[in-house]
């Protein structure tokens, strides 16, 4: 439903993007913060984009943005996208590295758009029936910022044979119980980004309790499988910036706000302790990739 | 604290500052430990606390009290942990261990339980509002070894800071007697040398100030004990110059006394003979021309036998060989007599002499006070050349004052003090013969105070004089018959009388006398001749010279002649020597001693007296 509106709301921005505006030469990166994941995400799209010709600034206070009127303003984090969507600027803007939900979230203005970090429900599903092809019954606990996918979790589910059981918390102390009840019927459990369910306060809660049924749990970041989950399937920020890199060159060339799109490259993570320590034997990560794709 | 004595002093200089610093860092380090001690408990106890919370937040997470009870029992195994609760954010307890304490005997700390943050990837996490509190552990700690430990730690202390201050007290006694003995020697020995040992000396044997102080004192003592050498020596010098001089002064008085004694006894032999050999003279029929130059002649004998007796009378007195024979008498006698005495030359001189008749009693000497009253009389009838002399009795003071008044030339304020020395006469530098010796008042004087008669004396020079003498007033009941020494001349009869002198003048002019009152006697030189002479009669009575030949006394001589006698013949004593033992010796051996030159009268009275006794 969300994922509708998104797409149809992007749509319209891209038939109000100005068609009588020069080609794109010139790009702004805006860092949530100078380092880490941020600049090297940074480094990437400018690697790829100063060879085509168009010029990349990097801007370390997102207050500078009011002087930048023309070109694509990128924003990489959560933070500087919701710095730069507040000061409304005139230019467009292209988000990067940011969850949808906390996208949604920031802003809903027109001249927006993002490369998110969200996995498609129909991957992460096709991923469970490579990797435990005996699970039949997909848990998921879903939080405020998540329920909004259990339609579409229970539709995408049925289309690949699964049956999905899930339980709905809005506060912390819901967490636990509804774990172990979901847990006790399901036999692996989906994670997704929440800030009552999933973050990085209840990972080892979450963790912990799905061992002790013994059900593995697949996670959205790198940082799920070393915590202890089963799987892992996400996107790096190297990933990231190539997709960001290509989108903003194709703007180049239609003058046009893209929509706001899904990660098109992602990785899969084994974690052949928990693995072993369930029992599991798992194909490759390459091949449970492969097998993720449509 | 002023008062202190310097081993007080110096005590408390050694421990006072020590105790205090001692008690100082005793209380500083025992109080500064148990904070130590204290908050080292409460970190153990925190720290166990906070060590439980993380592995009690999967427990809390799932509600596993199981895990969580677990946990709560293992944490019992801590030294000190008494009780370890886990509760829930609502306060419902998952887990308990252990016992609660009372809340005095424990400490209770506090941990919340919070989830393990995992390393989510940041531009992944979706932040909660806050991190999540689980629930809490609560861990209660006993105090009980924490109070052991601090007792420990108290008693050790206190244990330390005592031997520190005992062994401060020994060192500090031990060290002060290097002080305080030297000075307390030092007080010792000035209080010695204070109590007049000046031989005593400080012991110089410290250094620094005290060594100073005992030099000094020495130093000090040193001198004084030099001074007061020299200052006795010079006592002693002056006293040995004293006693020379007191030596030369009893030398000279000695060989005074010695001249005038020897004078007297060689003037007095042949006075007595003179006075003999004139006294025969006059019994002797004369021619009247003959006869009036024999009465000149006993008149000058008399003078000079006065003289005499006057010089004899002070030495009597001197001596003390006059007794005082008290008695209870009417005055009147004495008045009576000093009339019959003194009319005579008085009308001669053409004075008047009233005397104012008296009956009252007194208590004296009759015979001394006579002698006083006598010499008072004689002053004032030699002294007055015109006008009167009054004698008259006053009561005066509960004593009566026999007093003499005389119109005479007075006494200077100035002289009044020398008149009753021996030989001093005033007006009369010429020394005339017939204003007498100058004894008069010396003899007056020294017989008042035998009798203990207080002599006063007033006067106004040109105008008159007033001499009196008090004596006490007697009982009348008690007077009896006045005992006159000697009886009256009366015929000695046909007495046998031995006489011994050795002196030929002497004899030979009593020879004469003796044959006058018509009486038989022997002479002799010596006690040998007497008896040879005597040829075994018996004398009536002895009169013999004391100082005989060859060393012989006349008291020996008489006993010898009672003892050949075989009888207690009366005897009497005659002597020129007017030394106070002779007369003290006769006085003693109870004989009746004249001295030469003897007046015939007084002699014949007292032959009379003896011969009667017979």
């Amino acid at each position: 439903m969300l994922r509708i509106k998104v797409a149809a709301r992007a749509l319209i921005a891209l038939a109000f993007l100005p068609s009588s505006a020069a080609a794109l030469t010139h790009v702004t990166l805006v860092l949530s913060e100078p380092g880490g994941a941020y600049a090297s995400v940074a480094d990437a799209i400018a690697a790829r984009l100063e060879p085509k010709a168009i010029k990349v600034t990097r801007l370390a206070d997102a207050a500078q943005l009011r002087d930048v009127k023309t070109g694509l303003i990128v924003t990489i984090g959560a933070r500087a996208t919701q710095s730069a969507a507040a000061l409304k600027p005139a230019a467009p803007l292209l988000a990067t590295l940011i969850p949808l939900q906390t996208l949604e979230k920031i802003s809903d203005a027109k001249n927006i758009s993002a490369v998110v970090l969200d996995q498609p429900l129909p991957r992460q599903l096709r991923l469970v029936r490579a990797a435990l092809p005996r699970v039949t019954r997909i848990g998921a606990v879903l939080g405020p910022d998540s329920e909004s996918l259990a339609p579409a979790l229970a539709a995408e589910a049925r289309k690949l044979g699964f049956n999905v059981v899930w339980e709905k918390v809005s506060a912390p102390d819901q967490l636990a119980p509804a774990l172990q009840r979901t847990l006790g019927e399901a036999e692996a459990l989906l994670a997704f980004p929440d800030r009552v369910v999933s973050n990085r306060d209840t990972l080892h809660d979450l963790l912990l309790t799905s061992y002790r049924y013994r059900d593995p749990v697949i996670g959205y970041s790198a940082a799920y499988g070393k915590a202890g989950a089963l799987l892992a399937i996400y996107t790096t920020p190297e990933q990231v910036a190539r997709q960001t890199a290509e989108v903003i060159l194709e703007m180049a060339k239609t003058t046009a706000l893209p929509r706001i799109s899904a990660p098109k490259y992602f990785s899969v993570d084994v974690n052949d302790k928990v693995a072993r320590s369930l029992g599991l034997t798992l194909p490759s990560e390459q091949a449970l990739v492969e097998r993720a794709k449509p | 604290m002023k008062k202190w004595g310097v081993t007080k002093r110096a005590l408390f200089l050694g421990l006072g500052p020590a105790s205090a610093i001692a008690a100082l860092l005793a209380f500083y380090f025992t109080t500064t430990r148990f904070q130590e001690l204290e908050q080292a408990l409460a970190e153990r106890g925190l720290a166990i606390a906070r060590q439980l919370a993380p592995g009690a937040a999967y427990g809390a997470f799932s509600g596993n009290r199981q895990v969580l009870q677990n946990l709560a029992q293992a944490a019992l195994v801590e030294a000190d942990v008494t009780a370890v609760t886990i509760a829930d954010v609502q306060g419902s307890v998952l887990a308990h261990s252990g016992e609660r304490g009372a809340p005095d005997e424990v400490m209770v700390f506090k941990a919340p339980i919070a989830s393990t943050p995992a390393p989510l990837e940041e531009f992944l996490d979706i932040r909660s509002s806050a991190r999540q509190t689980l629930g809490f552990v609560t861990v209660e700690v006993s105090r009980a070894s924490l109070n052991a430990e601090k007792n420990r730690l108290l008693i050790h202390t206190l244990i330390i800071t005592a031997l520190g201050l005992f062994i401060t007290w020994i060192m500090a006694v031990r060290m002060s007697r290097g002080i305080t003995h030297p000075i307390l020697r030092l007080a010792d020995t000035v209080e010695q040398f204070g109590q007049g040992n000046l031989d005593t000396r400080a012991g110089a044997d410290s250094g620094g100030a005290l060594g100073v102080l005992q030099n000094g004192f020495n130093k000090m003592a040193a001198a004084l004990q030099a001074d007061q050498i020299e200052l006795e020596a010079r006592i002693a010098q002056a006293t040995a110059q004293l006693s020379e001089k007191k030596a030369e002064a009893e030398r000279a008085n000695l060989a005074k006394s010695r001249f005038l004694a020897a004078a007297s006894h060689d003037l007095r032999q042949p006075v007595h003979a003179l006075g003999l050999f004139v006294a025969e003279l006059g019994t002797k029929d004369l021619a009247h021309g003959d006869k009036k130059i024999v009465e000149r002649i006993e008149a000058g004998v008399l003078a000079l036998s006065d003289m005499l007796d006057s010089m004899l009378d002070v030495s009597k007195l001197d001596a003390g060989a006059l007794p005082a024979h008290i008695i209870d008498f009417c005055v009147a006698d004495v008045l009576r007599r000093m009339e019959a005495e003194f009319e005579p030359a008085a009308r001669e001189k053409g004075l008047r002499f009233k005397i104012v008749a008296c009956s009252a009693i007194v208590k004296s000497d009759p015979v001394l006070l006579e002698r006083i009253v006598a010499n008072l009389v004689a002053n004032a009838v030699r002294y007055t050349d015109q006008g009167r002399l009054i004698l008259g009795c006053r009561r005066r003071r509960g004593a009566l004052s026999i007093q003499v008044w005389d119109t005479g030339m007075g006494i200077p304020e100035g002289r009044r003090q020398y008149i009753f020395q021996e030989f001093y006469q005033l007006g009369n530098p010429e020394r005339d013969r017939r204003k007498g010796l100058g004894l008069g008042l010396a003899i007056v004087e020294r017989l008042a105070r035998l009798l203990g008669h207080k002599i006063e004396l007033s006067s106004t020079p040109g105008k008159g004089s007033l001499f009196a003498v008090e004596v006490p007033f007697g009982d009348a009941a008690a007077v009896g018959e006045a005992a006159r020494p000697f009886a009256t001349a009366s015929d000695l009869g046909n007495a046998l009388i031995a006489i011994i002198d050795d002196d030929d003048l002497v004899r030979a002019s009593m020879q004469g006398l003796i044959g006058q009152w018509g009486c038989e006697a022997v002479f002799a030189a010596s006690g040998e001749e007497l008896l040879r002479k005597l040829g075994g009669r018996t004398p009536d009575v002895i009169v013999c010279d004391y100082r005989l030949p060859r060393g012989e006394t006349g008291i020996e001589v008489i006993t010898r002649t009672r003892a050949a006698c075989a009888k207690d013949v009366p005897a009497m004593l005659i002597t020129g020597d007017t030394s106070p033992k002779l007369m003290r010796a006769a006085e003693d051996a109870g004989y009746p001693l004249l001295h030469k030159p003897v007046r015939p009268a007084k002699l014949r009275a007292l032959l009379t007296h003896l011969l009667a006794k017979r």
